[in-house]
C-alpha cells in the first residue's frame, strides 16, 4: 500500500528512441540499479521515488515506455498527466539526436503546453563512440526552450541531478503559482475533488525565486 | 543435445496416452510431471496443437517436410545478399545507383529493418541460451522474414521477439544432431527426422507464424500499414472489451474499481498479451501456461479470460489499492503459490468461457481467496448482455441473440440453467469415455453439437430474461409465485426425461465399450448412430421446448435415475440459481414452495432454492472445476458409472451448519449498456490528469454519485486518499497541476509555452 505522504506528486514520462537508456535512467534513479542486459519495455514501465525540495516531499512518478512506439497505442494514456518530459537520445547514436525533433513534436501534440521538457544526452560513458557533440545538444535545447543535461545511467553520473533540476523546476512553477493564488478566494476553486486544477501557465512572475541551478 | 535413446524414450511418453489430439490435450491439462510437454517432447505436442492439429499422425511427417521445404526457399529468396553479401559485391550493379529497386538498396533497408530486430534481439531475457550468437542470428533472422513475409503486419513490433524466444528454445531443446546418430531403425531414423537440429530454425517460424496469426493483432496500431483493418483489433479496443464487458459482466465491483481508480487497462494488458505472459510469470511457468493454451486454445481466444482470472487472484487487493498501488500490482504481477501456478488460470479461463457471469467470477473467487464477495456486490447479470464468450464472436453473437426470437415461453426460463449443467456435465461423461475408447467422432461430433446448443439455448434464454426483466421495470412486481412452481416442476419433468433419453444413448455407449468392440462391426456403428440420433433428439427438445417429448421414451426413466441423479446434482449445483425478476421475498416463498416433499423426491437438487444452497454450490462447484489433480491418474474421473449408487457428492455435506452467505440476490436494476461509458475521473484524485472539458463537465456532478455503494472497505492506505486528510487546503490543491484554466481565472494573463520554457532553463549538467 502507498502508505508514504507527499507534498506534491509529479508523473514524468521518458521518451526517446528505443535503446537510448531511457529504462536505466528510471532504475538507476528510483532503485540505484544499472542493469548492461537490460530487456526492452514493453508497453509501460513505471516507479515512484520522492525527493525533498525546499522541505517538501515531491513524489516523482515516472513512467517509461518503448522507445519504438511511434506506433504507440497508448501515448495519450502515457501523456496523460504528464508535467516533465525528459527526453533521452544516446550520444554516440547520431539517429537517436536526429529523431529528437520527431519527439518534441510528439510531446507538443499530445502533452500538455505546458509540460517542462529537459533533453538529456545519455551514455556518456561511451566517450569514444561519441557521435553527438555535447555542444550540438545544448543548442538544440536553447533553440527549442529544453533545459539540458547529458548523464550516464552506468556510471550514475548526473542520473539524479538530472530528475532533481526538472521535479525542482516544475516544482518552482508550482510553488511560486501557489504564492500568487495566496489570500485568493481560492478555496472552492481548488477543491480537487471537483476536478479543478492549477496550471503552470496562470504563473510565471516569481520566476527570481528559483535557485535550483 | 540430448541422445537418441533419451530422446525414443520421450518420444514414446509423448505419445502414452495415444497421438489425437484430445489424448495430448487431456494429458498435458492432467498429467502433472507426467504431462507429454515435460516428460514427454514438448515440441511436438506444440506442433501437435498448432501445426497438425487438424492431421492424422502419420501425415505429420510430410507435414514438416514440407514446411521446412518452404522455409528453405524463403530464405534462399530473403536472405541471399544478406548471407552472401559477396554474391552482391559480384553484381554488376552500381551500388550508388538511385533505383529505388536495386539490390543495393534493399539491401540497404534490409539492414536498417534487421539492426531494428538486433537491438532488441540482443536485450532478450536471462536465459543464456537466448544469448548464444547462434541463436540469436537464428531468432533476427526469423523475425526478418515473418516481417518480409507478412507486410501486413506493418513490420517488426517491439515483444515479438520475446513471443519468438521461447518458441526457438524449445525446438532447440528437443533437437537431435543427426551427424551423431546412427540408426537403421525406420521407427528411430523418423524421430531423428522430426528433431533434426538442421531445421530448429524451420520449425520455429513455423509456430511462430502459427502464433502470429492469432497474436498478430495485438500487435496492430491505428496507422500502421493495414489501415483497412478494423481498429477494434487493437490492443486498446482488445483491453477495452477485456475491461468493460468481460470483467464487468464476471466481477463488476472490480471492474468499477478499476474505472473508478482510473487505472486504464490497457497499461498493463499491453504487456500481458502481447507478450503472452511472458514478462508476468518465470519462464518454466510461462512454458506450461503456453502448453495448455495451445493445447485447448490455439487461435488464442481465451486470452482476454485468463487476463480476467488474473484479475479475480488479485481481487481484493485490487479493491484495496489506490491508482499507482494498483498499477504496481499488475505490472509486477505476484507469482501465484503452487499448486494454482500460472497454468491454472487457462483453466480458469475455460471456466469462465462456460460461466460467463456473475457466478463464475464468484466462484473464482471463492476457490481461490476463500472469500465470496460480498452481497452488494454480487449483482445478477445485466439482462441486456448477452453471453459473450470471446471478443470476436462478441459481435455477431450479440446481433444473433438480439435477432432470435426465443422459442421459449418465458416462464420456463424461470429455472435457468439446468437442463444446461444436465447437458454439459452428459456431454462431458460421453466425451470422455468415447475418446477414452478412441472411438467414434461420430459421437463427438454429436455432443460437440450438443455443446454448441446448449450455448445457443443460453443465448435464447438470456434474450428472453433480459426482455422479461425490461418489461417489468414499469410495474416491478414479481410474476405469480405459482407461476414460477408450476415453471419449475415442468421443466423439472421435461429434464428428467430429457435426462432419460440421453442416459439410455450413454447406457448403449458404455455397452458397447464393456464389449470391447468384439463382433460386428456394422452393428457397433449402427449402436453409435442411434446413440447419436438419440442425442440430437435431445438437442432438438432443448432447442424447442414446445416439442413434445414421446410417450414411449418414458418407460426408461426408471433406469435413468440412479446415474441420472448423481449425474444431476453435481452438474447443478453450477447452475446460475437466481432468476433475474425475483425479489428476495419472492425467492423466500418460492424456496418454501419448492422445498415440499415430492417436489423435491428424487431431483431434490434441482429444485432446491438458490440462496441456500450458494455456499454449498460455491464448494461443489469449485471442486468440480478444479482441474489441478495431477493424480497418477490420466484421466478426469468419471463421475456417473452406471453401477454407482446415486451417493450425493460429499462436498454437499462438508458445511451443512455453516450459515449461508447473504442472498446473493437483487432486486433488477437498470441494465447497463453492452460498454459502459468511462467517465469518473474527474471523481478521482487523479482529476488533476483530465483534459479541460471532461474535467469541466464533471463539476456538474456530485462526488459521490460514481462511486460503487458496494459498501468496500475504505481504500485507507491509499496514498493520495492519505494525503487528502492530512494537507492543509492550500498544501493540497498544490499538488494538483496542470489541466484546465478556469474561466474566472482571476484574469491572469496566460504565458506562451515559450515563455515558461525560456523562463525554465536548467543549466547544471554537460
Amino acid at each position: 500500500m502507498a502508505n508514504d505522504e507527499y507534498d506534491f506528486l509529479f508523473k514524468v514520462v521518458l521518451i526517446g528512441d528505443s535503446g537510448v537508456g531511457k529504462s536505466n535512467l528510471l532504475s538507476r534513479f528510483t532503485r540505484n540499479e544499472f542493469n548492461l542486459d537490460s530487456k526492452s519495455t514493453i508497453g509501460v514501465e513505471f516507479a515512484t521515488r520522492s525527493i525533498q525540495i525546499d522541505n517538501k516531499t515531491i513524489k516523482a512518478q515516472i513512467w517509461d515506455t518503448a522507445g519504438q512506439e511511434r506506433y504507440r497505442a497508448i501515448t495519450s494514456a502515457y501523456y496523460r498527466g504528464a508535467v516533465g518530459a525528459l527526453l533521452v537520445y544516446d550520444i554516440s547514436k547520431s539517429l537517436s539526436f536526429e529523431n529528437v525533433t520527431r519527439w518534441l513534436k510528439e510531446l507538443r501534440d499530445h502533452a500538455d503546453s505546458n509540460i517542462v521538457i529537459m533533453l538529456v544526452g545519455n551514455k556518456t560513458d561511451q566517450r569514444h563512440l561519441r557521435a553527438v557533440p555535447t555542444e550540438d545538444g545544448k543548442n538544440f535545447a536553447s533553440e527549442n526552450g529544453l533545459s539540458f543535461i547529458e548523464t550516464s545511467a552506468l556510471e550514475a553520473t548526473n542520473v539524479d541531478l538530472a530528475f532533481q533540476n526538472i521535479l525542482t523546476s516544475i516544482y518552482q512553477i508550482v510553488s511560486s503559482k501557489s504564492l500568487a493564488e495566496e489570500g485568493a478566494d481560492v478555496g472552492k476553486k481548488f477543491d480537487p475533488r471537483e476536478g479543478n486544477n492549477i496550471s503552470l501557465s496562470q504563473e510565471g512572475t516569481k520566476q527570481e525565486k528559483q535557485g535550483c541551478c | 543435445m540430448r541422445t537418441l535413446a533419451e530422446t525414443k524414450s520421450r518420444w514414446e511418453d509423448t505419445f502414452k496416452e495415444g497421438s489425437s489430439i484430445a489424448d495430448l490435450q487431456r494429458a498435458v491439462k492432467f498429467n502433472g510431471p507426467h504431462s507429454p510437454c515435460v516428460a514427454g517432447l514438448r515440441s511436438i505436442c506444440w506442433k501437435a496443437f498448432l501445426l497438425w492439429r487438424d492431421a492424422p499422425a502419420e501425415q505429420w511427417p510430410e507435414l514438416a517436410r514440407e514446411s521446412r521445404a518452404a522455409y528453405s526457399a524463403i530464405c534462399g529468396q530473403h536472405l541471399r545478399y544478406i548471407r552472401h553479401p559477396e554474391q552482391l559485391a559480384a553484381l554488376t550493379i552500381d551500388p550508388l545507383a538511385d533505383d529505388p529497386d536495386s539490390p543495393w538498396n534493399a539491401v540497404r533497408r534490409d539492414e536498417t529493418a534487421r539492426a531494428e530486430i538486433l537491438q532488441d534481439v540482443q536485450r532478450l531475457p536471462d536465459e543464456p541460451f537466448y544469448h548464444e550468437e547462434r541463436v540469436q542470428t537464428m531468432i533476427l533472422d526469423i523475425l526478418f522474414l515473418y516481417c518480409k513475409l507478412n507486410p501486413g503486419v506493418g513490420g517488426y513490433r517491439q515483444g515479438m521477439h520475446e513471443l519468438l524466444a521461447p518458441i526457438v528454445w524449445v525446438v532447440a531443446q528437443d533437437a537431435v544432431d543427426r551427424a551423431t546418430v546412427t540408426t537403421d531403425d525406420p521407427a528411430e531414423a523418423l524421430i531423428v527426422e522430426m528433431l533434426d537440429s538442421a531445421f530448429v530454425e524451420h520449425d520455429a517460424f513455423s509456430l511462430f507464424s502459427k502464433v502470429m496469426e492469432s497474436a498478430g493483432p495485438f500487435y496492430e496500431v491505428k496507422g500502421s500499414a493495414s489501415s483497412d483493418t478494423p481498429q477494434k483489433n487493437t490492443i486498446v479496443e482488445r483491453s477495452k472489451y477485456i475491461h468493460e464487458v468481460a470483467l464487468t459482466k464476471i466481477d463488476e465491483e472490480l471492474a468499477n474499481h478499476l474505472r473508478n481508480i482510473e487505472v486504464l487497462p490497457q497499461i498493463f494488458l499491453i504487456r500481458w498479451i502481447r507478450l503472452l505472459f511472458g514478462r508476468e510469470f518465470n519462464f518454466g511457468q510461462l512454458l506450461s501456461l503456453w502448453d495448455i493454451l495451445f493445447a485447448y486454445d490455439p487461435h488464442l481466444e481465451l486470452i482476454d479470460l485468463i487476463c480476467v482470472a488474473m484479475l479475480l487472484r488479485i481481487r481484493w487487493t485490487l479493491l484495496e489499492a489506490d491508482y499507482s498501488v494498483a498499477l504496481q500490482l499488475m505490472l509486477k504481477y505476484p507469482t501465484p503459490a503452487p499448486p494454482h501456478g500460472p497454468h491454472t488460470f487457462v483453466d480458469d479461463a475455460l471456466y469462465l468461457k462456460g460461466h460467463f457471469d456473475a457466478a463464475g467470477g464468484v466462484t473464482l473467487i471463492f476457490k481461490y481467496t476463500g472469500k465470496s464477495p460480498a452481497n452488494s456486490s454480487f449483482t445478477t447479470p445485466a439482462p441486456s448482455r448477452t453471453t459473450t464468450p470471446s471478443f470476436q464472436k462478441f459481435n455477431s453473437l450479440r446481433q444473433r441473440t438480439l435477432g432470435a426470437r426465443s422459442p421459449l415461453p418465458a416462464r420456463i426460463l424461470q429455472q435457468p440453467g439446468g437442463v444446461e449443467a444436465l447437458l454439459q456435465g452428459a456431454a462431458k461423461n460421453v466425451m470422455q469415455r468415447g475418446e477414452k475408447l478412441g472411438i467414434n467422432q461420430a459421437v463427438r461430433d454429436a455432443v460437440g453439437e450438443i455443446r454448441r446448443n446448449v450455448q445457443g439455448f443460453q443465448e435464447t434464454r438470456n434474450t428472453t430474461r433480459g426482455a422479461r426483466a425490461l418489461s417489468l421495470f414499469g410495474e416491478a412486481t414479481p410474476p405469480p409465485l405459482q407461476d414460477h412452481a408450476l415453471t419449475v416442476a415442468m421443466m423439472e419433468k421435461r429434464n428428467r426425461r430429457l435426462a432419460a433419453m440421453l442416459d439410455e444413448s450413454v447406457t448403449n455407449l458404455k455397452l458397447l465399450a464393456a464389449s470391447g468392440f468384439e463382433g460386428e462391426k456394422e452393428k457397433h456403428l449402427e449402436t453409435v448412430e442411434l446413440a447419436a440420433a438419440k442425442i440430437q433428439f435431445v438437442k432438438a427438445c432443448l432447442e424447442d421446448a414446445s416439442l413434445a417429448l414421446p410417450e414411449e421414451e418414458l418407460p426408461s426413466l426408471g433406469t435413468l435415475t440412479i446415474s441420472g441423479s448423481a449425474e444431476i446434482s453435481s452438474s447443478t449445483v453450477a447452475l446460475d440459481t437466481t432468476p433475474l425478476v425475483m425479489t428476495s421475498s419472492a425467492v423466500d416463498e418460492t424456496r418454501t414452495a419448492l422445498s415440499t416433499p415430492d417436489s423435491s423426491k428424487g431431483n431434490s437438487v434441482l429444485a432446491s432454492p438458490p440462496a441456500e444452497s450458494q455456499a454449498k454450490q460455491l464448494i461443489a462447484e469449485v471442486d468440480k472445476m478444479d482441474t489441478d489433480h495431477h493424480d497418477e491418474d490420466t484421466l478426469p474421473p468419471l463421475k456417473s458409472e452406471l453401477t454407482n449408487s446415486p451417493s450425493p457428492p460429499a462436498v454437499l455435506t462438508v458445511i451443512p451448519d455453516t450459515p449461508p452467505p447473504p442472498v446473493p440476490i437483487q432486486r433488477e436494476q437498470r441494465p447497463h449498456g453492452p460498454i459502459p461509458t468511462r467517465s469518473t475521473l474527474a471523481q478521482s484524485s487523479f482529476a488533476w490528469m483530465l483534459e479541460p472539458d471532461s474535467a469541466t463537465s464533471s463539476l456538474q456532478r456530485p462526488h459521490s454519485s460514481s462511486f460503487s455503494s458496494s459498501g468496500r472497505p475504505p481504500s485507507s492506505g491509499g496514498g493520495s486518499t492519505a494525503q487528502r486528510k492530512r494537507v492543509n487546503p492550500s498544501r493540497e490543491k498544490n499538488a494538483f497541476l496542470f489541466g484546465e484554466v478556469t474561466g474566472d481565472g482571476a484574469g491572469e494573463g496566460l504565458l506562451s509555452a515559450d515563455q515558461i520554457f525560456g523562463l525554465q532553463p536548467i543549466r547544471k549538467g554537460g
